[in-house]
């Protein structure tokens, strides 16, 4: 395989998928099982928390404290 | 890649076609909504815009019902999200979690949204348009949003009008 130079990462060209590919829903649930893999060891809250905001939700995925 | 599916996919469709059987009107929007369109992220939660009247809350709450065996779905209400808290986290005993939005900010509505129907393998989704998503991601703080507004602008030729 031949080797492409970039001189930053934004001049690489995206990953993207065909907007009607049935394969999506199979690499979103990899992208969701992904992510989980990497923040494993933190527990989270199982049941329902309520917010003001979005932001106010994305900022509870933040704290380290967050049961 | 294996043919067989993980536990997320099954159950990503088990919400889709649960939510698309109670006819809860509403729309994934978010990361997911990217991946559906084509990029794919990694990301902790589906994203859901709901239609904010509390016979469509009675249905996505329905919805649950029929993937999860969790009593604290019945904690999710339409006081909360058709009142001061239009957004609603829930995350099942296991697998991937919900945000669940009625309105974002004074910005977007669902009554806002352009939202289309998709088939994925005879899985029926509602997402944000990629036009819609873009709007909502753009004039956002948050960092991932902003590279989400961008890939998106560049990938569909999205213009500040």
């Amino acid at each position: 395989m031949s080797v492409t130079r970039y001189r930053s990462i934004d001049e690489m060209p995206r990953p993207w998928r065909e907007t009607n590919d049935p394969g999506n829903l199979r690499v979103v649930a990899q992208m969701l099982a992904f992510y989980r893999g990497l923040v494993g060891t933190v527990p989270r809250h199982a049941g329902v928390q309520r917010f003001r905001t979005l932001q106010e939700a994305d900022a509870s995925h933040n704290d380290p404290h967050r049961r | 890649m294996s043919d067989r599916r993980s536990v997320d996919e099954d159950r990503l469709r088990a919400v889709f076609r649960a939510l698309s059987e109670q006819r809860v009107e509403y729309a994934v929007f978010g990361a997911v909504a990217l991946g559906l369109h084509g990029l794919a992220r990694a990301t902790a939660d589906l994203d859901l815009f709901i239609r904010p009247d509390a016979r469509n809350v009675e249905r996505l709450k329905a919805a649950l019902h029929m993937v999860f065996e969790d009593p604290n779905i019945e904690d999710i209400t339409a006081e909360d999200l058709c009142g001061d808290y239009p957004a609603v986290r829930y995350y099942p005993p296991d697998g991937f979690g919900f945000d669940i939005l009625t309105r974002l900010g004074d910005a977007f509505e669902y009554a806002d949204l352009d939202i289309e129907e998709r088939d994925y393998d005879g899985v029926p989704v509602r997402v944000v348009s990629p036009r819609t998503l873009w709007r909502l991601k753009k004039d956002t703080t948050r960092p991932t949003d902003r590279f989400d507004a961008d890939v998106l602008a560049e990938r569909f030729g999205f213009r500040e009008e």
